[in-house]
């Protein structure tokens, strides 16, 4: 549905001579009904990338296509395919009510948006109540539901997503987990772009993690999920005196000490690891008091990913 | 294309009823800064001045003035109030060109304008005693196209707008500039290639003589229309390159 291919855009760096690689040549492609989320740090690139795939930004080099079409050959046919709620609570008229929103801009893209179709989409995101209240009077929750049903009152099968989570409160927040699950459901395809982990833990099927411009894993989020989890292990000790001076000479740099117990994180390759790890215990007569596989959640990967530690 | 239309002509109409008050206050600031002008000249050198030829003409220039910088300062303000409110690069996702919607804003606003500028023109005329011959249709034909140039002009300050974002004194500046272009002794040939100076000049023969606009010289129709054509393109190139530069830096949406 979505090809980014060897995408690169710079921006000149203030008081230099210097260009700030924004997105430095990335690829990737986001396949149909599937929920892809580009996830990184403040300043990954992720918005710009983004961007340029809905024709806001000339990249300097690269291709991007919609369904096949390209946004830099064909800006106007490749966007009638994807529609967009952009980062923050201001890309909505607030002067104008949810359905008066979702007419205007359903209209500018040359559609015409009849009556029964505003009331069935408002009602499954639960805003038939809110229709004809002006915009600035809903809440932050009820503003980013009203962008997805301006999203949808456009009838695209793509759905580009900025940072939807940002500045919702945590019950807004899950709820609209819900949401952009329901629009899988419904056979949209989406592209997300956020630095929400809950989010993308809760909802993508694919991720792309991005960091200082460039992709460092494109992965289905299970497989991920799979390989962390397989490899964490907590180990907790009991200390005898030496135990902590034994770990050192085996190599060992890190752990914590609570009370009688000393406690080891490991990230470890294969079984075999754990096993050699665990002669090495014998041998050196560190008693093992327990061995736990540690749950993994996206935060962890997303930090090994991005300080440089995978 | 027809819808796009409809839905930016439903979105003035709604946002004219949401500001009323803006709405209000600005025709009445119209008026009160037409009487100012209005009796000041009166005061001071009667119908025998040359600013504007003749009281009738001070009426004439005004109302076509207005008309002008409505139209020009509609499309740039227009574009920097969306980058204010973050709705700006929204509008750009559209298929439909942004250069496209502009058009149908600014002749969404145009309707309105000329809804509002007529009835006041024919209410001045009346309050200030001075009789306009005014031929409804020459005066609208010249309204339209003499507007257009406006809108060429418009599109030159929305495409600066859309790189340099605060150009509001840069605005102030082009419409004080424009009052020269609409209230000039026109009968040298060249001031009438200015924009809207065209429109104003052949006005002034209807609102005075009554010359209707089949009465007017085949070569005033060739000016009007080619006034209009040039700095329409003008417009249109000039927006296109600044829209360019606001895509490849990054700084639609920004404010």
């Amino acid at each position: 549905m979505i090809r980014v291919e060897n995408l690169v855009k710079t921006f000149p760096k203030k008081g230099s001579k210097e260009r700030l690689r924004a997105v430095d040549n990335i690829s990737f492609q986001v396949r149909e009904g599937e929920i892809f989320a580009l996830l990184g740090p403040n300043g990954a690139g992720k918005t710009t990338t983004l961007k340029s795939i809905c024709g806001l930004i000339i990249p300097d080099s690269g291709e991007i296509e919609i369904m096949g079409i390209s946004v830099l050959k064909n800006r106007g046919r490749a966007l009638s395919n994807i529609s967009v709620v952009l980062e923050g609570n201001r890309n909505l008229y607030w002067r104008m009510t949810p359905v008066e929103n979702m007419a205007y801009f359903a209209g500018i893209r040359g559609k015409k948006l009849n009556r029964s179709e505003a009331a069935d989409i408002l009602a499954r995101l639960g805003l038939a109540e809110k229709q004809n209240e002006i915009v600035h009077k809903l809440s932050r929750g009820m503003q980013q539901k009203t962008a997805i049903a301006v999203c949808l009152a456009a009838g695209t099968k793509i759905l580009l997503l900025d940072e939807p989570t940002l500045g919702l409160d945590v019950n807004s927040a899950v709820e609209f987990r819900g949401l952009v699950k329901d629009l899988q459901n419904q056979g949209k395809t989406v592209l997300l772009s956020t630095h929400d982990m809950n989010l993308v833990e809760a909802v993508a099927d694919r991720v792309a993690i991005m960091n200082d411009g460039k992709i460092v894993v494109c992965e289905e989020k299970r497989k991920l999920i799979d390989l962390f989890a397989a490899r964490g292990y907590k180990i907790k000790l009991v200390p005898n005196g030496t135990t902590e001076e034994k770990l050192a000479k085996l190599g060992f740099s890190e752990w914590n000490k609570d009370g009688n117990v000393v406690e080891l994180h490991l990230n470890l390759s294969s079984a075999r690891e754990l096993y050699k790890i665990m002669e090495d215990f014998k041998l050196n007569q560190i008693e093992i008091e327990s061995i736990e596989k540690e749950l993994v959640n996206f935060e962890k990967i997303f930090i090994s990913y991005t300080n440089g530690s995978h | 294309m027809l819808n796009a239309f409809i839905a930016n002509f439903q979105k003035s109409w709604i946002e004219f009823k949401r500001y009323y008050f803006n709405t209000i206050s600005g025709l009445a600031t119209v008026l009160i800064f037409f009487y100012l002008i209005f009796f000041g000249i009166k005061a001071i050198g009667g119908s025998t001045m040359d600013f504007g030829n003749t009281l009738e003409g001070v009426i004439v220039g005004y109302f076509m003035w207005l008309m002008f910088i409505f139209s020009f300062q509609g499309v740039a303000w227009g574009i920097i109030d969306e980058a204010q409110r973050g709705t700006l690069e929204q509008v750009f996702v559209s298929p439909i060109a942004f250069e496209y919607q502009m058009l149908f804003r600014m002749i969404s606003d145009f309707v309105f304008n000329v809804l509002f500028a007529v009835p006041l023109m024919y209410f001045v005329s009346y309050t200030t005693g001075k009789q306009l011959n005014f031929d409804l249709p020459t005066l609208l034909y010249l309204l339209v196209i003499g507007t257009v140039s406006a809108l060429g002009i418009g599109m030159m300050l929305g495409g600066i707008a859309l790189v340099f974002k605060r150009i509001s004194s840069f605005i102030q500046i082009i419409t004080f500039g424009s009052l020269a272009f609409t209230m000039f002794d026109l009968s040298k040939l060249w001031y009438r290639f200015l924009p809207m100076s065209q429109a104003a000049y052949l006005m002034r023969k209807l609102a005075i003589n009554g010359t209707k606009f089949y009465q007017f010289h085949f070569l005033d129709h060739v000016i009007l229309w080619s006034v209009a054509a040039i700095y329409l393109a003008a417009g249109i190139l000039v927006f296109r390159g600044f829209e360019k530069r606001a895509m490849i830096t990054g700084t639609l949406g920004q404010y």
